[in-house]
């Protein structure tokens, strides 16, 4: 079964960054980077503190615009697409810091990821009551599989807040996948989590990818990255300074140099 | 979410029943008028709850549309000679385009300064149906004639009980929203709105629509004010509603399925108990708004669950719990 | 010219109240990002003890000023320990707080309904009402006395916030509250600080526009309204700016009447303040919190 979905490098670019610019004022946190995900991959996106991966990151999530350069999800330009339009094509994302709803349970979090594939409207919802009702009940068994996924199925009623940090991730990612997504882009995930969460993650996010799910992640924990990722894109003063499979830029002077030259033990971290 | 959305009607049946049977227990037509503006009053808080307890935007001109709702449907009848069943529609329809049309520059306006530009908005109205004597009868307002139809013309009781279903199905609906896929985007929207955003609420839209409800739920409730009262005068709009109203939300508990109607019920009828006190009237509504808002976040709807969920935790398996009870702990935030 | 200067100082007289309420709302919103909807009745509050002081127990006009001071800074600190802190204290979000100063003010206005009734009440004046001329422009000692002290809080407000430590203290705090603390700022002190300040600034407003006003315990809420207003048009960020604000309003509104429509100089108001916030959500001068979004 990984045959089908790991062809890796030889799909089409399911996402593509062109000549993508930030400029902030007079600064430039991203200056024309370029760089494409192509489906089934787990890229990574990785650099020293400041390179502008974040900045990136939220070029491709639509959380910031593009000052020069143009996005394209699925040969699509997606430029100029507002935030809420995101999940419904496929696009699903986590927060560097988790981002959950507090006032909500669990479960209710979860169902949340499930928002674009309901009815909309309080007039079309109760026009198609009936389907609006089964729908609902859908969802709900999809939502306790995804919860049974994190392994957090008893814990589904439980409030956000009473959870700890590393749970609060993990309903994270399984409410990021109730959108059914076709990539799945992480914001350093591992932050905040201990050895064995951050080991537990990695496992969680492989088996996705053997599903199908086309994933990319900022992370500062290279270890990690370099276990899990296909290809790797390396930032240094939002420039891309290398791309290729892990241990091709794990050898790569420009990173080690990146690195190295200015904050010595951050490889290692 | 089935076997919760019967367990909730349920709960909507009973209260139909005992206000429908009611009537029969009063003897005279000012207590028959009292439970009649309960419901005026419910229909009023459900469409606040669900603004402010359930997304999170304050509106200070809900009494606004609560009194622009009468007096659309005492001028379309009086001016232009329109049946009543074509008034009330109308009525609501206006508000609901009114809604929109604030609504839509309001709503890119958060916490204090939505407060503030509602409440200008229906100072503003207030201002007017009390100086544009000719066109709104200034402060003697407008008379409302009683439904006829023929021969028939609604009695006092008839309109009580018209009253209770409307009120009911604004509750079903309510409950609807709060308990469903609706409700969770609303709340979304007021925990956080751009992980709201990010995960395909138009937050927006989700704004503006449950504004325009809201004001549709106050316009229905100010018509039904303007048949008990057989009149609409500027008091309809004015500060002592909306004082009553955050009353009603507060002690009901924001937020809450049941909250709006037990509030309504403990708002309309405590003054009358307390009617021999008179001037103290003030201070205690000023305290009671303080002493839940501080002591009891979720209102009586938050004391009555946690007494409901004590009687029925022997039978009841633990661990899962309802979502009612989630619904009730999220409150307003 | 007459009728100009007439309608200018009158204006301006109830533009400084409203722009001292102004004042008040914004240096409390700015030590804690709540609104106080209470601010108002510190005002209506300081017009009935002097009527109490001044007419009803005869005392002389320091010993009332003295006392009037006591009620609203009483007030203040009743305000804070029964509904602000609280409500802090279990986290509740700042809209709730505002209905909590709100329950505090339909409260204040339940006691002072118990003390003074319904009725509009005498209030003594301190000053002479007489017209007077000062060069062309027409006015009196209590309009010129009102004027004055909004100039000289303003004075002191911008003395205490650019010219102490403390006050670096509380700008710091408005501009982020959770740095002022990583920096090791009180911000409950400065919290207290503001609401007895506001109190001390609202009450003593109180006490000078009392005769003009008229002696009222419904008049709090108006003014609420009013310096809320004047706190958004001019951008609730800074002090200054709510209370020039206030001026504007107070000034447009007397203008309005006079020569337009003085029968919707009210409703016109309210307009213009809407209109304001369709084009510029954070204020007239409200740069400082849209930059902060």
């Amino acid at each position: 079964m990984n045959a089908v979905t790991r062809n890796i490098g030889e799909g089409a670019p399911l996402l593509e960054v062109r000549n993508g610019t930030k400029r902030f004022g007079g600064l430039v946190a991203v200056n024309d980077v370029s760089f494409s995900v192509r489906g089934g991959e787990v890229v990574g996106l990785i650099g020293p503190n400041g390179a502008g991966k974040s900045t990136l990151f939220n070029l491709v999530t639509g959380v910031a615009q593009l000052s020069a350069g143009e996005i394209f999800f699925d040969g699509k330009s997606i430029t100029g697409l507002p935030l809420h339009g995101r999940p419904s094509i496929g696009m699903s994302r986590t927060f560097q810091i988790v981002r959950l709803f507090p006032g909500m349970t669990v479960l209710q979090n979860v169902l949340m990821g499930f928002h674009p594939q309901l009815p909309d409207g309080l007039l079309r919802t109760l026009l198609g009551l009936r389907h609006s009702l089964r729908e609902e009940r859908r969802v709900t068994e999809k939502a306790m599989e995804l919860l049974e996924f994190v392994g957090m199925e008893d814990l589904a009623d439980e409030k956000i807040g009473e959870l700890p940090y590393g749970k609060q991730r993990l309903v994270e990612i399984a409410r990021a996948m109730a959108i059914e997504p076709r990539i799945l882009l992480l914001d350093e995930p591992a932050a905040g989590l201990n050895g064995t969460e951050t080991a537990n993650l990695g496992a969680m996010l492989r088996v996705l990818n053997e599903r199908g799910v086309t994933v990319l992640i900022v992370e500062h924990d290279i270890d990690f990255m370099m276990g899990l990722c296909d290809q790797i894109v390396v930032l240094d003063h939002g420039v891309k300074i290398a791309e290729g499979r892990p241990s091709e830029v794990q050898s790569n002077e420009k990173v080690i140099e990146a690195y190295l030259g200015r904050r010595g033990g951050n490889a290692e971290n | 979410m089935r076997s919760l959305f019967r367990n909730g009607n349920l709960a909507i049946v009973l209260i139909v029943v005992v206000a429908l049977i009611l009537p029969a227990l009063l003897s005279s037509g000012y207590q028959l008028r009292m439970v009649s503006i309960i419901w005026v009053f419910a229909l009023l808080a459900m469409g606040f709850n669900l603004l402010y307890g359930i997304t999170g935007q304050i509106s200070m001109a809900q009494q606004a549309f609560f009194a622009i709702g009468a007096y659309g449907f005492a001028m379309l009848q009086a001016k232009l000679g329109w049946s009543p069943f074509v008034a009330l529609p109308v009525a609501v329809v206006i508000v609901a385009c009114v809604a929109a049309v604030i609504g839509l520059p309001l709503l890119r306006l958060r916490t204090h300064y939505l407060a503030m530009a509602t409440l200008a908005f229906s100072l503003m109205m207030v201002g007017l149906t009390n100086r544009w004597v000719d066109f709104t009868g200034g402060s003697a307002g407008i008379q409302i004639r009683t439904i006829t139809v023929g021969d028939w013309s609604m009695s006092r009781a008839e309109l009580y009980y018209t009253l209770v279903i409307v009120a009911a199905i604004g509750l079903v609906i309510h409950n609807f929203i709060i308990s469903g896929h609706l409700g969770r985007a609303m709340q979304a929207v007021r925990d956080d709105e751009t992980g709201a955003e990010s995960l395909g609420v138009n937050v927006t839209a989700v704004k503006l629509r449950v504004f325009v409800l809201a004001a549709v739920y106050a316009a229905v409730g100010g018509i039904g004010y303007g048949l008990i009262s057989r009149q609409v005068n500027p008091s309809f709009g004015e500060f002592p509603v909306i004082v009553s109203l955050l009353t009603i939300a507060v002690v009901g508990g924001l937020g809450t399925r049941f909250g709006p109607v037990i509030g309504a019920i403990v708002v309309v009828l405590a003054p009358q108990a307390l009617a021999r006190f008179g001037e103290f009237e003030t201070l205690i509504y000023g305290l009671c708004l303080g002493v839940f808002l501080i002591f009891l976040p979720n209102g009586l709807s938050g004391v009555m669950e946690r007494l409901g969920a004590r009687m029925l935790r022997p039978s009841s398996a633990p661990g899962r719990r309802s979502v009612t009870k989630n619904i009730v702990e999220g409150g307003a935030r | 010219m007459d009728k100009f200067s007439v309608l200018l100082f009158s204006g301006l007289t109830n533009g400084s109240v409203y722009g001292l309420v102004g004042l008040s709302l914004s240096l409390i919103y700015g030590a804690n990002r709540v609104i106080n909807f209470a601010q108002g009745e510190f005002v209506m509050i300081g017009t009935m003890s002097a009527i109490l002081f001044m007419a009803t127990y005869n005392l002389p006009l320091p010993v009332a000023l003295v006392l009037t001071l006591g009620v609203v800074l009483a007030m203040a600190l009743a305000l804070e320990f029964a509904v602000y802190l609280p409500l802090r204290k279990r986290d509740a979000p700042p809209l709730t707080i505002m209905i909590g100063t709100m329950a505090f003010a339909i409260t204040t206005m339940g006691v002072a309904l118990l003390i003074w009734g319904p009725n509009q009440l005498s209030v003594p004046n301190i000053l002479p009402m007489e017209p007077m001329t000062v060069g062309p422009l027409i006015t009196n000692w209590q309009q010129l006395a009102i004027i004055s002290s909004f100039v000289a809080f303003l004075g002191l407000t911008w003395f205490i916030l650019y010219r102490t430590s403390f006050g670096l203290a509380i700008r710091a705090t408005g501009v982020d509250p959770k740095v002022a603390l990583l920096m090791g700022i009180r911000s409950d002190r400065i919290v207290r600080f503001a609401f007895l300040f506001s109190a001390t600034v609202s009450g003593l407003a109180g006490v000078l526009i009392g005769p003009l006003l008229g002696g009222q315990i419904s008049i709090g809420l108006a003014l609420t309204v009013k310096g809320f207003m004047a706190a958004i048009l001019g951008g609730l960020g800074s002090p200054f700016a709510a209370a020039a604000g206030g001026l504007a309003i107070g000034v447009a509104e007397a203008m309005i009447a006079g020569y337009g429509n003085s029968l919707y100089a009210e409703p016109i108001i309210f307009l213009i303040i809407l209109m304001v916030l369709f084009v510029r959500p954070y204020g007239l001068l409200g740069d400082f919190e849209a930059a902060r979004r």
